[in-house]
């Protein structure tokens, strides 16, 4: 078999197959899940599918289950370092040459990379991810529900940290596993603002307005820890999005210069904003232009686009760091520790204490994941689920 | 007849589907304002319209900082699911609340044409199920007809002569011929000596098509894909079989830009279109030695979705000469990519030769760009070449 040679940086551990399959048959919480594939329904169920990625990088698509006990066969069976989850389609995927197979539902999905956002962050690049850029996150989340929930009507919606770099957003609403092509294009094309969009004066659009407040939240706070104005590059990084000529923005410049801190450059910034107001300056919008740019979402709009593009599951293992992909309360977005998510690793060295708590219990509540470490992100599951299916 | 000669053919009946669009969009727009009026009146469409008094406070607000306009309140306000005016979503031009769209007069024609365009998509679907049946009864009159409409896309074969490409040429070409999709497998096989599953399918799919002889491929395959212990053992059957010269089959067929856009490439797979699927596209161009002004062109189309009509201007881009007849040029699959390359830089492209018929031919073709509103099943190829690739990736993972 081709060896793979992957290299590992410090932080990142190879989770092994045993550790792996391990939790798939104690930990991860398959009732649940299976109930949500198939939303309670075995046929709908075998209509959905299903990737793996298998030991070196071997990639399949369009598996499909009928039942939670074939599923759970395979998961010890292949034990998966990777879940992808895909739409439901009019017929089970073993029928998929079929001439007419086609797509007919799945959720709406959203995917936040950190990685994207290297400019904007002076604490970590690429996959690191830390308490002082979370923010970002934070204000990804908060947009996206205020959308969702606000503009588009939709209540049942599920945030995950995805393991490692990010996070992704299901939303579980009926219309919206229903919306086609077209219809998704559309809504991923309304939540993709840019710098580009905002003008020199004009009227902001609500949706434009309602994420700057919730960036206003967190501005100057990020402004500060991550000292963004603290070179030179980094007021040029800020003048970019002025649409005034070089000659005002030198000056402006200049004037920053005399300060040391960010946030004495900023408040440069802050009152050539008001002069602006009074009409001294042609562009009356950069402070939300650059607060767009720096702050606004940046989902892969390609995903989002997307009738049957794959996302990870919620509760699989990152396959490098080992954290589970946990699921997370919306309101409790700025305290979520992604360094603090229950990791196949901590599971097991748990794994005794918990035994002893599971012995009292019955019923489905003997089950390990109602307990401990992945009691929380559970609850938050079947909470939502039972909003699903309460309707 | 038209619409019978579409509505099989997923990309025809887009482009079908946009053109009586766009005409009724025209026709409409000619209308007197009284025809609108006697015209909704006619279709029963029950909007919901928005009393006037209510036209205050926030929603007045709102809907003058949505239409970026002062004069809401004298306006005539209609609710609509934001589902019915796609558009106008897609531009975030209007004020959504609770899943309803606030659409002023003026900008009814995008729910008028959204219906429109969902009844004929609707009825082209229910053609093509008929289709079957009526064919049995007209073997002979019709289809070779309706097949001559249809051909001129769709199943063109943009095979190359045999010997177009070889090993020897293929670094040359490379650089001046190949199709950015191919350049972008090159390129990773160079880093890593290696590619996934369906990336190799790809490359030895092109290969074929492009008219490199057998041997050459296999020698390409063996030099190049280092990275595994025994190449010869590993990939000797698969490009045989690409090649149609094992498991009794045709072989396969080269891939073309709607699989390629529609394919969804994981990490460290290669096979899509980079104008659909590489995210660092401006760094890529610029490692291909584009213009820096033609890049953000090239790119802005890319992210508008008009994956092949970019791949039109990096073809104009890295060729020379004659640039208002490089405008002319559509490009409608790799390999065709690569033909008229190889027939531009050898001066014997159509376009350089004979003027006129050349002309109007490649401006009928031109039209042809994937739309953005719809998204369509795999065609009855593209499943076929699916299931073969997971049938030989089963076989894969038993070795
Ligand atoms: S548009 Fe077609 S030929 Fe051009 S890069 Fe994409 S797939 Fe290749
Ligand atoms: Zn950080």
């Amino acid at each position: 078999m081709v060896s793979s040679n992957l290299v590992f940086a410090s932080d990142e551990i190879a989770v092994s197959e045993e550790v792996l399959s391990s939790y798939y048959k104690e930990y991860f919480p398959l009732d649940p899940f299976i109930e949500w594939l198939g939303y309670r329904n075995d046929e709908t169920l075998s209509r959905r599918e299903f990737s793996f990625t298998l030991k070196d990088d071997v990639y399949t698509r369009f598996r499909s289950f009928t039942s939670k006990e074939e599923l759970h066969q395979a998961f010890i069976k292949t034990k998966p370092e990777k879940i992808d989850i895909g739409a439901i389609y009019n017929y089970s995927c073993k029928h998929r040459l079929s001439p007419d197979f086609k797509e007919e539902q799945r959720e709406l999905v959203f995917d936040i990379d950190i990685s994207d956002y290297d400019d904007v962050r002076t604490c970590c690049q690429e996959a690191r991810i830390c308490q002082k850029c979370w923010p970002l996150m934070s204000i990804c989340v908060k947009v996206l529900e205020e959308t969702l929930k606000t503009a588009f009507g939709f209540e049942q919606i599920l945030f995950v940290f995805s393991g490692r770099r990010g996070i992704h957003c299901w939303v579980f609403d009926e219309e919206a596993r229903k919306l086609n092509g077209a219809e998704r294009f559309a809504l991923a094309h309304y939540c993709q603002v840019t710098a580009q969009q905002i003008g020199t004066s004009h009227r902001l659009h609500t949706h434009i307005q309602n994420a700057l407040k919730i960036t206003d939240l967190y501005w100057d706070e990020y402004l500060e820890t991550q000292d963004l104005l603290g070179t030179e590059e980094g007021i040029d990084s800020f003048l970019k999005y002025v649409k005034l000529d070089d000659s005002i923005k030198n000056e402006w410049k200049e004037q920053m210069l005399k300060y040391d801190t960010t946030m004495e450059r900023w408040s440069i910034f802050q009152q050539k904003r008001k002069e602006a107001q009074s009409k001294k300056y042609r562009d009356r919008l950069f402070i939300e232009r650059i607060k767009i740019a720096v702050t606004y979402p940046r989902i892969d709009i390609k995903v989002t686009e997307g009738f049957n593009h794959l996302l990870k599951a919620p509760f699989s293992v990152h396959p490098k760091t080992g954290k589970v992909c946990v699921p997370f309360n919306a309101d409790d977005v700025d305290s979520f520790d992604c360094d603090n998510v229950p990791t196949v690793f901590s599971l097991r060295k748990n794994d005794e204490e918990l035994v002893k708590v599971i012995e009292k219990q019955e019923g489905d509540m003997s089950k390990k994941y109602y307990h401990g470490e992945m009691k929380e992100s559970v609850k938050i599951f079947t909470d939502l689920l039972n909003q699903v299916f309460s309707e | 007849m038209l619409k019978l000669a579409f509505c099989k053919q997923p990309d025809l009946k887009q482009w079908f589907v946009r053109n009586e669009v766009n005409l009724f969009r025209y026709r409409f727009n000619k209308m007197s304002s009284k025809g609108k009026i006697r015209f909704f009146e006619l279709s029963k469409f029950n909007l919901e319209s928005i009393e006037k008094g209510e036209i205050t406070g926030e929603l007045e607000a709102n809907l003058n900082d949505c239409s970026n306009i002062t004069t809401a309140s004298a306006k005539t306000w209609y609710r609509i699911p934001w589902t019915q005016v796609g558009r106008l979503v897609t531009r975030r031009s209007i004020f959504i609340d609770e899943g309803k769209a606030y659409v002023p007069e003026e900008d009814l024609i995008e729910f008028v044409v959204g219906k429109f365009r969902s009844e004929c998509n609707r009825w082209l679907a229910g053609l093509a199920k008929k289709f079957d049946v009526m064919m049995e009864n007209e073997q002979e009159r019709l289809v070779p007809i309706l097949k001559s409409f249809g051909n001129t896309i769709a199943d063109a074969d943009f095979s190359s002569t045999e010997g177009r490409l070889t090993i020897n040429s293929i670094e040359t070409m490379r650089k001046t011929s190949l199709p950015p999709c191919i350049r972008q497998l090159l390129d990773a096989l160079q880093v890593d000596n290696k590619l996934k599953h369906d990336g190799r399918v790809h490359l030895w799919a092109f290969f074929k098509a492009a008219g490199m002889p057998l041997e050459d491929a296999l020698k390409f395959t063996f030099t190049r894909m280092t990275a595994y212990a025994n190449p010869e053992k590993e990939f000797k059957y698969n490009v045989r079989h690409v090649y149609g010269k094992e498991g009794g089959g045709k072989g396969v067929g080269a891939y073309g830009c709607s699989t390629k856009i529609k394919a969804l490439p994981v990490e460290g797979q290669y096979q899509g279109c980079p104008f659909k699927h590489q995210r660092n596209l401006k760094q890529q161009l610029r490692n291909w030695g584009v213009k820096e002004v033609d890049i953000d062109k090239i790119k802005k189309k890319a992210d508008d979705g008009h994956y092949q009509v970019a791949c039109n201007q990096f073809f104009k881009s890295t060729h020379k000469d004659k640039e208002e007849k490089l405008d002319l040029i559509t490009i409608l699959h790799p390999n065709n990519f690569f033909d008229q390359s190889f027939d531009w830089n050898t001066g014997e492209h159509k376009l350089l030769k004979a003027e006129d018929t050349a002309k109007s031919e490649a401006m009928e073709t031109s039209t042809y760009e994937p739309a953005w509103e719809t998204t369509l099943p795999m065609s009855q190829a593209e499943k076929e070449s699916q299931s073969q690739k997971e049938f030989e990736q089963d076989d894969f993972m038993e070795e």
